[in-house]
């Protein structure tokens, strides 16, 4: 919870961002080639299916990930995990799953708010523009009429798994056997490429496990 | 039926010098029953040694075993380890606020371990953690974060964490340094105590005003000697 409501003012600026470009360029360049009709089919596959969960799972990775391994690797340099296992709480059950499962939930719920946020400003920016004349609910009901249960799983899965890809190597590489401080910014950056490189292949064998089959 | 084994105990234990401590433990061999109290005095410079984290079953002797309840800790699953480290009381030796949770208030630091291990009420600890945080020194559960506190606080608070819960075994760790002789009365008592209770206790001490003090009574006498740890019956070493 506590994830998900840092991130969420940052989330919803992004939101905005996105939205009013994706939404208010589909608007327009669908209307030029005579495809209005197509603007939910389009908003579906790639707002809620690619680029929300693509968005949200670089923010997790960025702010949370990184944050996570410093914490976790200044606990264990100064001492505090060894002063925990001393006292026989495991470290892993103490620190590590709470924050997996976290991620787990923040994912899913930051990707949600995301699209929430991204196709109201998206709406907005169209209705106040020209781009559109539909009324917010009947936008929302066109993007939903074409929104298949697949893409709902596939932005559900893509949403989940990388999130909680992003804590359980934050925590392997914060929580090595002997830490020196000198070696944090490498296990930041490990912990970056290793998280976006999850993030890809879980990204791309959803999409072929999904509308290849 | 046989005799009830040590709580703790060091068979020809040697464990080494690596990151963290000051010396290594050469061949220690000693045992501590239930009511039994070590005292060994630490000589300068080497203060960090492997002994309690040994006596813990968190550094593995090379050689040797180490034994609690009669059981090697390396014979131990990673999980009946901790189970069995619930039965353990230590005041740590780290300076400053490293042997606490640096996110929580010391309050949440006590409880911690008591509330993780057993089914018991948080008000009821905390009311036995406050009756000892007053026994130390302390007006109440100190509710501020370890780093606003003052080392003496944080050495009181340690002393309220060993304690808690009646563990089996106790571990002091030097745990009268930049407190005084103002802690030593609360924690003999404390000890005394827990000792009538059938714990037994490990104390470390690089203060010779604490290592004689004559209200002490050890079962077992030890110091350093290099990385030798000498230690015989009280009695016999007092009259050497």
């Amino acid at each position: 919870m506590l994830i998900a409501g840092h991130q969420l003012r940052f989330t919803a600026i992004v939101a905005v961002v996105t939205g009013v470009a994706v939404v208010l360029q589909a608007q327009v360049w669908l209307a030029k080639v005579g495809q209005s009709n197509l603007l939910g089919p389009f908003l579906a596959g790639v707002l809620v299916r690619e680029i929300a969960p693509l968005i949200t799972a670089f923010i997790l990775i960025g702010r949370s990930g990184a944050a996570m391994v410093a914490e976790l690797w200044t606990m264990r340099a100064r001492g505090e995990v060894h002063a925990l296992e001393a006292q026989g709480v495991d470290a892993f059950d103490f620190l590590v799953v709470p924050r997996v499962a976290a991620m787990t939930f923040a994912g899913p719920a930051m990707t949600f708010a995301f699209v929430l946020i991204a196709v109201t400003a998206g709406y907005l920016v169209g209705f106040s523009t020209g781009a559109t004349r539909l009324t917010f609910l009947g936008f929302v009901d066109d993007m939903l009429d074409d929104l298949a249960m697949r893409d709902v799983g596939a932005a559900f899965i893509k949403s989940v798994v990388p999130a909680a890809m992003t804590a359980a190597v934050a925590c392997q590489e914060a929580m090595p056997m002997s830490p020196t401080t000198n070696d944090l910014p490498a296990a930041v950056q490990r912990s970056y490429a290793r998280s976006v490189l999850a993030l890809v292949a879980v990204f791309g064998l959803t999409t072929v496990w999904i509308y290849l089959r | 039926m046989s005799p009830a084994p040590p709580i703790l105990e060091f068979r020809a234990a040697r464990l080494a010098r690596t990151d963290g401590y000051d010396q290594g433990l050469f061949d220690a061999s000693f045992a501590l029953a239930a009511g039994e109290l070590a005292l060994i005095r630490l000589e300068p410079p080497a203060f960090r040694l492997p002994l309690a984290d040994a006596a813990a079953g968190l550094a593995v002797p090379t050689r040797g075993q180490v034994l609690f309840d009669g059981v090697d800790w390396s014979a131990r699953t990673h999980h009946r380890a901790a189970d069995a480290r619930a039965g353990i009381g230590r005041a740590f030796d780290h300076t400053s606020a490293s042997a606490w949770l640096s996110d929580r208030s010391l309050e949440d630091n006590l409880l911690l371990a008591p509330l993780h291990h057993t089914r018991r009420k948080p008000d009821e600890i905390r009311a036995e953690a406050c009756g000892l945080a007053r026994v130390f020194g302390l007006p109440g559960l100190p509710r501020f974060t370890p780093d606003r506190g003052l080392e003496a606080d944080l050495r009181r608070a340690g002393c309220v964490r060993a304690f808690l819960g009646a563990p089996r075994l106790i571990i002091l760790e030097r745990p009268t340094t930049n407190v005084g002789i103002a802690l030593l009365a609360p924690i003999i008592n404390s000890v005394n105590r827990a000792r009538e209770r059938g714990a037994a206790v490990l104390w470390t001490t690089t203060d010779s005003s604490v290592f004689d003090e004559p209200a002490i009574h050890p079962t077992l006498r030890g110091r350093m000697s290099g990385s030798q740890l000498l230690i015989r019956p009280a009695e016999t070493a007092a009259e050497t």
